[in-house]
């Protein structure tokens, strides 16, 4: 719960990497192979977008809650503090 | 006599599934008291990666069954368990401290999510896995027959080493100590320097991973699923955690097996028609004895 | 509330109707199981009705008014088919409904449209009760369950001599009828079954099941219910050994029967009553070709959620729209369809039956047996 000043763009991005990388395990197998019979087709398009909106959000997200303005919000600091670290 | 014999064997099989499932169960409630709806649609999810994985496997040419075998559960046991890992993160974590209600409602909610998007990614329609291993042993009684295939066989031998890995994990690993302690009281094992958000993330995970075993192993047994195919296992593997005592990992286990075979014995011996009616008429009983299930301890009241 | 909210509302109400108005479509529902595990046929009920329903656009329209199809989903659940009965009723402002696939969901349902005055006409629900509630705008384009019990007790009696029979179901509307059909002719012919039980709609595991059928020794099983339970029923009953015959109804009519049931190799021989062959219909070899070519095989209900589209549409335009009218009409005349000239009786089922028995082969495909 760092109380961090300004946007540290390596460490968002960082995040963001992690997240999308998270996106690709869970989206892949599941949206990315679509089975038909016993056999698939792929879908690796809809997981590329999927993966790119989960690391951009993140990234937004991970730099928007290093802004000191988002801390004065007050639901964002309810969240936070229950365990969401950043 | 044949007939008794051959329908025990079908109990366990479908006990240790169940017993595996419940597992999952009973250790999140055991560590932060709640009921995770979703893990029946965690189960539900590594059936579909089981097909997928196979479905991948066959496509790169790879025919040998054991090569398959440990590829498909490897990667549904991984990719299960990140499913585990980030529905405590992002439905459970941020609600930590509310109510207990609040974190049951989440459950609810990621349950749905879960059956919608699978059926949206997947379609809506039943899905079927090849048969891989057939064959079976088979032993003479009297006039009769008793067989179980070799994937029962399978099923059994990977239910008890799972169960038995996880029993060594936690009663003499460190992580294990770090579980109990969470268990106890989550507040001092924290002050004493656990981490015990990891703590519970690690049980989610540990509890996804049980539901892909029993996901794998009874997808290429039985060799159909669909989207909603998490709701009723779930429920009886949820049954099962309560009549061995919520709580309890032993208890999940026993409970699962007892859940198996009463199913098993009563419909195959009076009527399949009120199987269910038998299983939960004998849950209600055990809790009318034994409140808290065979194994649990009664639960004291925290303030 | 305030006289310029009144206002405000009467005349948003206003611009509402025109709209509706403006548009006046003939709007048909198609209702089905577009999700959940029977989906399946809910895509075949879809596809043959929106071919039909672009097929007579096509050629003008009822009387000159375009068709308008509305999707449907009731999941094979029967709340969730009163509810959908109800949307297309009131707000979607149906007036001929194409379903609903399952007869628990058709049965509760059709009372709604009853009440409604719209004409019903369902592709595949074969649930006796159904047309026997009485109701005067039910239809149906496919048999009875009766009479596929019929069939396949008679089969069973004359063709495969089976002392022997046990009689498994799904305990639901659809496939315990069905069973319970079977069983009564089956006892007519003086054969008692062995055993007959229900199992669970949505479980996999019938080992228990299968064990006792193994010990009574069943020559013959025959199944009241749906691929998705046949599937893995079929599947076990082989692995534990069982040679005995595999009968089931006309809800197994899906390629998914196959890949459920983990390999062609063990729905070879496994026996089904369907309707004759709809595509073997001369009148419907135009639309079967313009399917084919689209890539996609007609298969199952396909053809007969044409056929059902087809009787709703000539039921409305020979009665300037009126569905009221229209179903009184549909019982005295006879409607020319994809699969042939149908008549319906007073009750409003087809006047003939035609189930024959199909078989399986070791390909995942089914034939007639002759």
């Amino acid at each position: 719960m760092s109380q961090a000043v300004g946007i540290n763009f390596k460490k968002s991005s960082i995040d963001a990497l992690i997240a999308g990388f998270m996106a690709l395990v869970l989206f892949g197998p599941i949206v990315g192979v679509v089975l038909d019979g016993y056999n698939f087709n792929a879908e690796f398009g809809k997981v590329a977008w999927m993966v790119a909106i989960v690391a951009a959000g993140r990234f937004v997200m991970s730099c928007f809650f290093r802004l000191k303005k988002a801390w004065r919000w007050h639901f964002v600091t309810r969240i936070t503090m229950k365990g969401w670290r950043y | 006599m044949d007939i008794v014999l051959q329908q025990l064997v079908n109990g366990l099989t479908l006990g240790s599934v169940y017993g595996l499932i419940a597992i999952g169960y009973t250790m999140v409630y055991g560590i932060i008291g709640m009921i995770n709806f979703a893990h029946g649609d965690v189960y539900m999810v590594s059936a579909y990666i089981t097909a997928i994985a196979l479905a991948l496997l066959t496509f790169f040419g790879i025919e040998s069954f054991p090569i398959i075998l440990v590829g498909t559960l490897f990667l549904t046991v991984a990719v299960t368990g990140a499913y585990g890992w980030v529905i405590e993160r992002i439905a459970y974590r941020p609600l930590r401290s509310s109510s207990r209600l609040s974190v049951l409602i989440s459950a609810i909610g990621m349950s749905l999510i879960l059956q919608n998007y699978v059926q949206l990614s997947q379609g809506a329609n039943q899905q079927g896995v090849p048969t891989l291993l057939t064959g079976a042993l088979r032993f003479h009684v009297g006039d009769g027959f008793v067989q179980i295939t070799y994937m029962k066989l399978l099923i059994l031998f990977i239910s008890i080493l799972g169960m038995g890995v996880l029993t060594y994990v936690i009663q003499k690993t460190k992580l294990g100590r770090m579980c109990r302690a969470t268990q106890q009281d989550r507040k001092m094992a924290s002050i004493l320097g656990i981490d015990t958000d990891k703590v519970i993330s690690t049980v989610f995970v540990i509890g996804a991973v049980m539901a892909a075993l029993a996901g794998v192993l009874v997808t290429l047994d039985y060799g159909a699923f669909d989207f909603y195919v998490g709701f009723i296992i779930g429920i009886k593997a949820f049954t099962a955690a309560v009549l061995g005592g919520i709580g309890s990992l032993p208890g999940a286990m026993l409970g699962g097996l007892i859940l198996g075979l009463s199913e098993a014995l009563f419909a195959g011996l009076i009527s399949s028609d009120y199987k269910d009616v038998f299983s939960f008429s004998l849950l209600v009983l055990i809790l009318i004895v034994r409140p808290s299930g065979l194994l649990g301890k009664p639960e004291v009241e925290k303030v | 509330m305030s006289n310029a909210v009144v206002r405000k509302t009467l005349i948003s109400l206003a611009v509402a109707g025109a709209a509706t108005l403006a548009q006046a479509d003939v709007v048909i529902g198609v209702a089905g199981p577009h999700t959940g595990a029977y989906a399946a046929f809910g895509e075949q009920l879809w596809k043959g009705a929106e071919k039909a329903a672009a097929d007579i656009n096509a050629a003008g329209g009822v009387n000159g008014e375009m068709i308008s199809l509305v999707k449907a989903d009731d999941a094979c659940e029967p709340k969730q088919a009163v509810s959908v009965a109800n949307r297309l009723v009131d707000s979607d402002g149906a007036v001929a409904v194409v379903g609903h696939f399952c007869s628990s969901s058709s049965i509760p349902a059709s009372k709604i449209y009853e009440e409604a005055g719209v004409i019903m006409v369902t592709p595949a629900s074969t649930n006796p009760t159904l047309t026997d509630q009485g109701l005067p705008n039910v239809f149906r384009v496919c048999g009875r369950d009766d009479q596929q019990g019929d069939v396949a007790a008679s089969y069973i009696v004359d063709k495969l001599n089976a002392k022997r029979v046990a009689v498994i179901h799904d305990k639901d509307t659809y496939g315990k009828g069905l069973a319970d059909a079977m069983k009564s002719t089956l006892n007519a012919y003086g054969v008692k079954e062995v055993m007959y039980e229900g199992l669970t709609r949505g479980e996999k595991d019938f080992n228990a099941l299968i064990t006792k059928i193994r010990s009574v020794d069943a020559d013959v099983v025959y199944f009241g219910g749906l691929h998705s339970e046949a599937g893995p029923l079929v599947r076990q009953l082989r692995e534990q050994g069982s040679k005995a015959i595999f009968i089931s109804g006309d809800g197994i009519v899906s390629d998914e029967f196959v890949s459920v049931a983990g390999s062609p190799k063990y729905v070879d021989g496994v026996l089904m009553t369907f309707g004759a062959d709809p595509t073997s219909y001369p009148a419907g070899k135009k639309v079967i070709k313009e399917f084919r070519d689209s890539g996609y095989e007609p298969e199952g209900y396909t053809l007969y959620s044409y056929t059902a589209m087809q009787v709703a549409v000539a039921a409305l335009a020979n009665n300037n729209l009126d569905p009221i009218k229209g179903a009184k009409w549909l019982k005295s005349h006879s409607v020319n369809t994809v699969m042939g000239k149908k008549d319906f009786d007073s009750k409003g089922d087809l006047t003939v039956s035609d189930y024959v028995m199909y078989e399986w082969d070791a390909q995942g495909k089914y034939s007639q047996v002759d």
